[in-house]
């Protein structure tokens, strides 16, 4: 019961810095050039910057809902593995999948950072401007909170049955006497 | 083998060829009209081709082909080695799992990305004279069917193969006698 109780607690820590990811800003974008500096502030659901009228940077994909969805899944199946056997059995393979869906959603937001670097960095090279990024706590609360529910993920496959006390002492040509069951 | 270990590979098998499918097709086409102008924008995992310079910011941005096709290949490769038996197929069970979670985790995001950016930019250009419009191409309900037929197989693969018969089972021992421990292999 232990391993298991450290197994949800390191999902569930997971899931704690995931969520406070999602109250922090993740990217800062700094644009310098013609006179003028702005930034960019990017978290989990919106952009901020304090350039009055400028559009939008890019349109990619917010990832806050389904960084939210996956999370969620992974700590409710990471409590559920402290249920009966049989709860457990199925909310074992939950969090593996909810902790693997979080993995992807923070690898897709890495992969979309960093094509957004490579076109920024393109723009800057045949422009007067230039470009700085700088990932925030939320970018690495995100990427802590994405490790944590995946190793606390593959903790909690140990299986839920304890096993049997080994035989030890009956000799070869013996009869097996029953065993005990070694409780949670 | 199980007919489920089986049921379960195709079921990843077909999830990754769906993945495949989709990431060679188009995933959505944006029009933005505006009085005599018309600019069309079609997107795949890979780029944007568009008929002409769009006031939008470029659908450069969706570069997810590579991450989403690794991670079908990947998820692809594991269940198959659950098809083995022993160490490799314990091994790959839970590496199937993580691999399907984490091809949903992109699929979905990927999909949230589009709708979101239909909203963006009709917020975009609400006080303009231009006009948009985004249509869900195959690709778009491809890669959903893939990301949903992996997970399954992937839950499906979860059951571990069966223990070979002990043998010489003692089929003769009555059920009120004791059954005499089996000598083990030297």
């Amino acid at each position: 019961m232990t391993d298991r109780r450290i197994a949800a607690g390191v999902v569930v820590l997971g899931g704690v810095l995931t969520g406070a990811a999602c109250f922090l800003d993740v990217l800062g974008h700094r644009f310098v050039g013609e006179g003028r500096t702005f930034t960019q502030v990017v978290s989990l659901w919106e952009r901020r910057t304090d350039a009055p009228g400028y559009p939008v940077f890019d349109i990619a994909a917010d990832p806050g809902w389904p960084v939210v969805a996956a999370a969620a899944v992974m700590v409710v199946a990471a409590l559920g593995t402290l249920a009966g056997a049989k709860v457990a059995g199925a909310a074992r393979l939950a969090t593996l999948a909810g902790a693997g869906a979080l993995a992807g959603v923070l690898l897709l937001f890495v992969v979309e950072t960093l094509h957004q670097l490579q076109v920024a960095n393109a723009f800057e090279a045949s422009s007067d401007y230039r470009y700085a990024q700088t990932a925030l706590p939320g970018f690495y609360l995100l990427v802590a909170g994405t490790l944590a529910g995946l190793a606390g993920a593959v903790l909690a496959q140990r299986p839920h049955a304890a096993e049997p006390v080994a035989d030890d002492a009956t000799p070869p040509f013996g009869i097996a006497l029953p065993v005990e069951r070694r409780g949670d | 083998m199980t007919d489920r270990r089986r049921t379960a590979a195709l079921l990843v098998v077909l999830g990754g060829a769906l993945a495949g499918a989709g990431a060679t097709r188009d995933v959505f086409v944006e029009t933005e009209v505006s009085q005599q102008i018309v600019i069309t924008s079609t997107t795949s995992l890979w780029g944007t081709r568009s008929s002409a310079p769009s006031p939008l910011p470029d659908g450069g941005v969706f570069s997810e082909g590579l991450p989403i096709v690794v991670a079908a290949v990947l998820m692809v490769v594991a269940v198959v080695c659950t098809l083995r038996e022993g160490r490799t197929a314990a091994v790959a069970r839970p590496a199937v799992l993580v691999a399907a979670g984490v091809f949903a985790g992109l699929v979905l995001t990927f999909a949230v990305g589009v709708l979101r950016r239909a909203e963006l930019a009709n917020a975009l250009i609400a006080s303009s004279p231009w006009h948009y419009e985004q249509h869900l191409l195959p690709g778009f309900p491809l890669l959903v069917a893939a990301a949903v037929a992996g997970l399954a197989g992937a839950v499906l693969a979860q059951r571990p193969a069966p223990e070979p018969e002990p043998l010489g089972a003692d089929d003769d021992t009555p059920p009120f006698g004791i059954a005499v421990g089996q000598q083990e292999a030297r």
